[in-house]
């Protein structure tokens, strides 16, 4: 694979370099050194001509004016600036020195005192100042877009621009760095005119590169500019070299203007144009609205600011041999950062957004402020001065009352433009998430809450898209958001973690470190970075984890900005609250719903119940089924022949509760009912029962009791269900015997259930149960167990009826009201007691 | 695996580059730094030899020569003072100085002074082409000394070869500005070339740097004679004086000065101050004919004449062009016989030197149409006289005035001749380069004469 080399860190090197060479131009001009008060022509190649003569300084007294030559100082010689520095910089301030200069007249001795060094004359102050700006403006679009060719080659340009106007348009000062400087300022001056080019074909993106756009004029001169780019910062440096060569072969003088010959000025100008014609084709051709009019706006100042640089430093120096305007030259120049700036600031061009704090604005309107009635201060005492007003005892109160007055009312008229100026968009912006929190808030409805978001947070914020998904039965599910999210996701408990301790929106790269100890959020990252997610935060309110959000990148290449993200966790925390009562709404409507139902199966559960019960003659019969929850698995039934006789009792204790239960308690009844019509006999009734039963399902199974009786011989069949208590006549309990094989029906494909009988006696009373008698719980755990089934059979009378009542009052004494663990069923059959007979006596 | 940034990567190699950059640059600072220029061990001797040679440079022979003897004399083994000495005087005491030289360990020398010494002594032995050579090779070396590039430029100079010397002397000057010698005799050349104004920019340069020196003041002294600036040039050659009384060259230009300015008594008195000066002795002839032209001045022709005959050009005649043409003036056949015998002996030797003749030849060129003037052969006068004028210049010396004298002989040869248009324009000429010259009646009255005696 193909790597390329990143040149960012490189240019910021070489950036640094340049700065701290431009800084080191400017500081040396503030050093204390003696000082003639002479610039001096940095063009003219073997004399020291003076250019400029800082009025009031000694070379000023001493009579030394613009265009006079120094050939002498302090009886020396002088041949070159550097060489004037260190004759001068023996000498301290204040020493008179004597010049030997040149003037129309002919060679002239004359006394100079040495002063302080001043910094150079206003056209250089104002040339550093707009280069410095030139290579912040140019850093700060490296910092916000380090990989993007335009900033960087943007960087490069500042860069030049701050070395030619710093270095190489500074005035020779007598100092040992001025060779240097002017040195790296020429350099500087050969490749400026390929970056200003080379910037201008790629801003803010070169449309001839986009297969897609629309049809570019001269595509094939940019597309092989692309490879020529090479050749064309090689060709400032060999014109320069040519013209030298040319010149000194034929004999000639080279024409300097600024350092550089005058060929090397026109190369610039036809760079300039050149650069220009490809920016105005990039702007015409940008599909974005906002960045074509950004584009437009740095076109336009660059026209504005480089059409008279290049009038006055190129025509003027050229045909009018003169460089007196060129302050004239460089002073429009600062359209050029300017127009930048504020079209980065308003447009947000090479996608950098720039977000201005308002303390910041508010500091400089008040400095503002401050200063304007500082001035205004100042014009006052000027125009008054030597009046009655100025020296009136009155007049600083009244000045002061002034100020306090007008101070607060001016700033704010100040502030407010400035203010919508500025944060028109972000004010928009906050405004419809106010707006949206408030739509979301009002709504209790799960759908309308997540439509909203998912619908409107794009659209506020540019993003591709967002998606929402909700916390269900413990994993993720996707409510809205493109099919191409996953369904569910499984989120790792560091980012659940993370996100909590955060309480913010985070980018996926924020997120990436906890790769590192968690391969899991490794690959749930690389899920979220394929789907195209860039900005995830969750949904929780004070009481539950609700869900997760996620946002797409935004178009363009910005990320989101930190405002943007706090501004959309204020708006997710309002969601979260109408997301929680929305699902709180839903979920009692569906508890409601599902009483409701159960409601109806209880009653009709309880229908399928017998009203009352039929037994053999001589018998008597009593059950209850109280089911654990609304419906129950429990049951009794009377089993009956297909006329319609009772054929025997049966009691059941379905696996399962609730819903399921019910429903395999009315399959198991409906099966028993239908297999009792032509298989009366219990062990039968069981084996068929068991394969009908366990047809439904593995662990589907039905506990199953069964009583008849013929004559004073009771017949049962017991499958899973406790053994049935008989109380004798005498208050005996005891056990009826079981069968061998009494596995629940539906446990097993094959069952076989026997059918056994027992005598039972006149006042005999035989007591089948489910085992949700014996495991009613008393709230400290303890269980009713059947030794006190046991003793309740005992002390009950022998009275079907009385015993379950009992049983029942005895249970609910023990269990002291706490709810029901089990169904409860109990069947209670016994025969009559004889009747006594009466004495005849 | 961990990644390491690759800007952190770039930012070490710029950093020890510029490291390793700083580090080279030190040890070759310190180096060069520590590289001794003279052999000694006596720091006393070396500021001797120092001031020798700054007083070397300003044309102060007699001081230099002092400060070289007392480098010799604190250090017995430093062979640079011993090498100058030797080639500042002659006979036995060059002898005693070489000799010492070559009982010296020469190996040892930097070198520089391996080329002063072989240099001097190839100079010394009047051998040419070892000295060129020695020249050669060490500027090939050491291309920016500047003993090395103005012994170059002298030697030019030496040849009159003002074609070579004077883009000489700018490199040297380019180089080193200070180098007062280039200084001067750029002035010269540029007033031999008739640039005057350059040359007073040069000589006041030198003035500038070297205000406590009589020779720039003389310089300048000479140019402002040339130019008829008299009272400049006064001021100027009385400041060389006051500075160095001594300085016997400034009294011959005072008295230069004197003549073209017609003050007789000033002159006479110059020529007075000159012979009683101890350390010009050897301008004792010279004296004696500032002494004459003052008498001519005074219109004592035949005294001046006589003077000049007996007094001043006894034995070895000098040539001296007023002498010359008094001679003819007055008629003594005799001494213009004697004086064209010197000349001729004079271009002889001339000859034998490797020099640009044509100053000379142009010189011979202005006695003979003197001469054919004085005669009555007028047209054959206009053309010597008008040759002469061709390779004539303004160097300086006697030689800054001859080509004016010469151009006024050419007009009043042409007016005789009947070419008055031709003689106004060489008037004009002289007036353009000095506007007081033809209010001197001397001169003017002997052009004169001269044609009026030829009268055919």
């Amino acid at each position: 694979m193909e790597t390329r080399l990143n040149p960012t860190p490189l240019l910021l090197v070489l950036g640094l370099v340049a700065f701290g060479i431009a800084g080191l131009s400017v500081f040396d001009m503030f050093l204390p050194r003696p000082y003639a008060g002479v610039f001096l022509q940095t063009d003219a190649a073997q004399a020291l001509v003076v250019a400029h003569v800082v009025p009031g300084s000694g070379a000023d007294r001493a009579g030394i004016r613009r265009g006079d030559v120094i050939a002498g100082i302090a009886r020396e010689a002088v041949r070159d600036v550097g060489h004037a520095s260190q004759v001068i910089n023996r000498h301290r301030i204040g020493d008179e020195v004597l010049y030997l200069v040149r003037k129309p007249g002919g060679l002239e001795e004359t006394r100079v005192r040495l002063g302080r060094r001043k910094f150079g004359d206003g056209t250089y102050l104002y040339s550093s100042l707009l280069g410095f700006s030139f290579f912040f403006v140019g850093l700060f679009v490296l910092v916000r877009q380090p990989s993007l060719r335009a900033s960087q080659v943007f960087f490069g340009l500042c860069t030049l621009f701050l070395l030619v106007l710093v270095c190489r348009m500074r005035p020779a000062s007598f100092s040992g760095v001025d060779g240097p400087i002017l040195g790296v300022g020429t350099v500087a001056f050969l490749f400026l005119p390929p970056a200003f080019l080379h910037f201008f074909l790629i801003f803010p993106r070169p449309a001839w590169l986009d297969a897609a756009a629309k049809p570019v004029p001269w595509r094939w001169l940019a597309l092989g500019w692309r490879r020529a780019w090479p050749l064309l910062y090689l060709v400032p440096a060999l014109l320069f070299l040519l013209t030298f060569w040319v010149t000194a072969a034929t004999g000639g003088e080279v024409e300097l203007v600024n350092g550089v010959p005058t060929s090397h000025w026109w190369l610039l100008a036809a760079y300039m144009v050149l650069g220009l014609g490809g920016l105005w084709v990039n702007a015409r051709h940008l599909e974005d609205t906002r960045e074509r009019r950004g584009a437009a706006l740095v076109l336009a100042g660059s026209i504005f600011g480089l059409l008279p640089f290049l009038v006055f430093s190129v025509a003027f120096a050229t045909f009018q041999y003169s460089q007196g305007f060129f302050f004239f030259a460089i002073l429009p120049l600062v359209l050029v950062p300017v127009t930048f700036t504020y079209a980065i600031v308003r447009f947000q061009l090479l996608d950098i957004r720039v977000i201005l704090r308002r303390s910041l604005l508010y500091t400089v309107t008040t400095a503002f402020v401050t200063g304007l009635y500082a001035g205004a201060i100042a014009t006052f005492n000027a125009v008054f001065r030597g009046t009655s007003l100025a020296t009136s005892g009155y007049f600083p109160i009244i000045l002061a009352l002034a100020i306090v007055l007008l101070f607060e009312p001016l700033r704010r008229r100040l502030q407010e433009p400035i203010d919508r100026f500025f944060f028109a968009g972000r004010s928009r912006l906050q405004r419809a998430m106010v707006e949206l929190g408030e739509a979301v808030a009002g709504q209790a409805d799960l759908e309308t809450v997540v439509r909203e978001l998912v619908e409107e947070l794009p659209r506020l914020l540019d993003v591709g898209f967002a998606a929402l998904y909700l916390a269900r039965g413990g994993r993720l599910q996707r409510e809205a958001g493109p099919e191409s999210l996953p369904e569910t996701l499984e989120l790792p408990e560091a980012v659940r973690r993370h996100l909590g301790r955060h309480r913010r929106l985070l980018r996926t790269d924020q997120l990436a470190p906890l790769a590192l100890s968690e391969p899991e959020v490794g690959d749930f990252l690389a899920r979220l970075d394929a789907a195209g997610i860039e900005v995830l935060g969750d949904l929780r309110s004070r009481r539950r984890y609700l869900g997760l959000v996620m946002l797409a990148a935004k178009s363009g290449q910005m990320p989101l900005e930190p405002e943007e993200l706090d501004l959309l966790r204020g708006l997710l925390d309002q969601a979260a609250l109408a997301l929680e009562t929305s699902l709180l709404v839903e979920e009692r409507t569906q508890k409601a719903e599902l009483e409701r139902e159960m409601e109806i199966a209880a009653t009709i559960q309880a229908r399928l119940l017998p009203d009352s019960l039929r037994f053999a003659d001589g018998w008597q019969v009593a059950a209850v089924c109280r089911p654990a929850r609304i419906v129950g698995g429990d049951f009794f039934a009377q089993l009956t022949s297909p006329a319609g006789e009772p054929t025997a009792v049966i009691f059941g204790d379905v696996s399962g509760k609730s819903v399921s239960g019910a429903l395999m308690m009315m399959a198991a009844h409906e099966a028993l009912h239908a297999l009792a019509l032509t298989h009366p006999l219990p062990g039968e009734l069981f084996t068929l029962a068991n394969r009908r039963v366990y047809a439904l399902g593995r662990r589907n199974f039905v506990a199953l009791g069964y009583f008849w009786a013929e004559g004073e011989r009771l017949r049962y069949a017991i499958a899973g269900q406790p053994p049935p208590m008989v109380r004798r006549a005498d208050g005996r309990v005891e056990e009826l015997a079981l069968p061998d094989h009494r596995i629940p029906v539906g446990a097993l494909p094959d069952g076989r259930y026997d059918t056994l009988e027992a005598r039972i006696s006149p006042g005999d009373l035989v007591v089948g149960y489910s085992d949700g008698v014996t495991d009613a719980r008393a709230p400290s755990g303890e269980t009713f167990d059947t030794d006190r089934l046991r003793e309740v059979i005992a002390a009950s009378p022998a009275d079907p009826d009385a015993v379950v009542a009992n049983i029942l009052e005895a249970v609910d004494v023990f269990t002291r009201g706490a709810s029901q663990y089990d169904d409860l069923t109990l069947v209670a059959v016994g025969r009559s007691p004889v009747p006594p007979v009466e004495s005849p006596a | 695996m961990i990644r390491r940034p690759r800007h952190l990567v770039l930012l070490a190699v710029v950093v020890v580059l510029a490291a390793t950059a700083a580090a080279v640059g030190a040890v070759v600072f310190y180096l060069r730094g520590e590289r001794a220029e003279w052999t000694s061990s006596s720091p006393a001797a070396v500021k001797e030899l120092e001031a020798g040679l700054e007083d070397f440079r300003k044309l102060y022979h007699d001081d230099a020569f002092r400060h070289f003897a007392r480098a010799a004399e604190l250090d017995e083994e430093f062979a640079v003072p011993r090498v100058m000495m030797a080639s500042m005087v002659g006979g036995e005491r060059r002898e005693r100085f070489l000799a010492e030289l070559a009982a010296l360990d020469l190996g040892r020398l930097t070198a520089r002074e391996r080329f002063l010494v072989d240099y001097y002594r190839a100079e010394i032995a009047n051998d040419e082409a070892a000295a060129e050579a020695l020249l050669a090779d060490y500027l090939g070396e050491e291309p920016e000394d500047a003993w090395g590039m103005a012994e170059r430029c002298q030697r030019a100079w030496r040849r009159q070869d003002w074609d070579f010397a004077e883009p000489c002397y700018e490199e040297l000057i380019a180089a080193h500005p200070n180098w007062v010698g280039a200084q001067n005799n750029l002035g010269y050349i540029a007033m031999a070339r008739g640039r005057f104004s350059e040359a007073e920019d040069h000589l006041r340069t030198y003035r500038f740097i070297a205000p406590d020196q009589a020779n720039p003041y003389d310089s300048l002294g000479e140019l402002l004679t040339l130019l008829g600036r008299y009272e400049e040039a006064e001021e100027s050659l009385e400041r060389a004086l006051e500075i160095k009384p001594d300085f016997c060259a400034s009294y011959v230009s005072l008295g230069r000065l004197y003549f073209y300015w017609n003050r007789p008594e000033d002159l006479r008195r110059v020529a007075a101050d000159l012979a009683a000066t101890e350390a010009c002795q050897r301008y004792a002839t010279t004296a004696c004919r500032l002494d004459a032209y003052a008498l001519a001045l005074d219109g004592e022709l035949d005294g001046a004449r006589r003077q000049l005959a007996d007094e001043c050009l006894g034995g070895e005649v000098a040539i001296d062009v007023m002498a010359y043409r008094l001679a003819l003036d007055r008629g003594d056949e005799e001494l213009v016989r004697r004086l064209e015998a010197a000349f001729t002996t004079h271009l002889e030797k001339l000859a034998k030197q490797p020099m640009d003749h044509s100053f000379a030849e142009a010189l011979r060129d202005h006695l003979h149409g003197v001469r054919a003037l004085y005669q009555g052969r007028r047209r054959e006068a206009v053309a010597l006289l008008d040759s002469a004028d061709r390779g004539l210049d303004y160097r300086g010396g006697d030689a800054a005035g001859l080509k004016l004298t010469n151009r006024l002989f050419l007009a009043f040869a042409l007016r005789a001749a009947g070419d008055d248009t031709a003689a106004e324009a060489v008037l004009h000429k002289i007036a353009a380069v000095n506007p007081r010259y033809l209010e001197s009646p001397f001169l003017v009255d002997m052009a004169q004469r001269a044609v009026s005696r030829g009268r055919p």
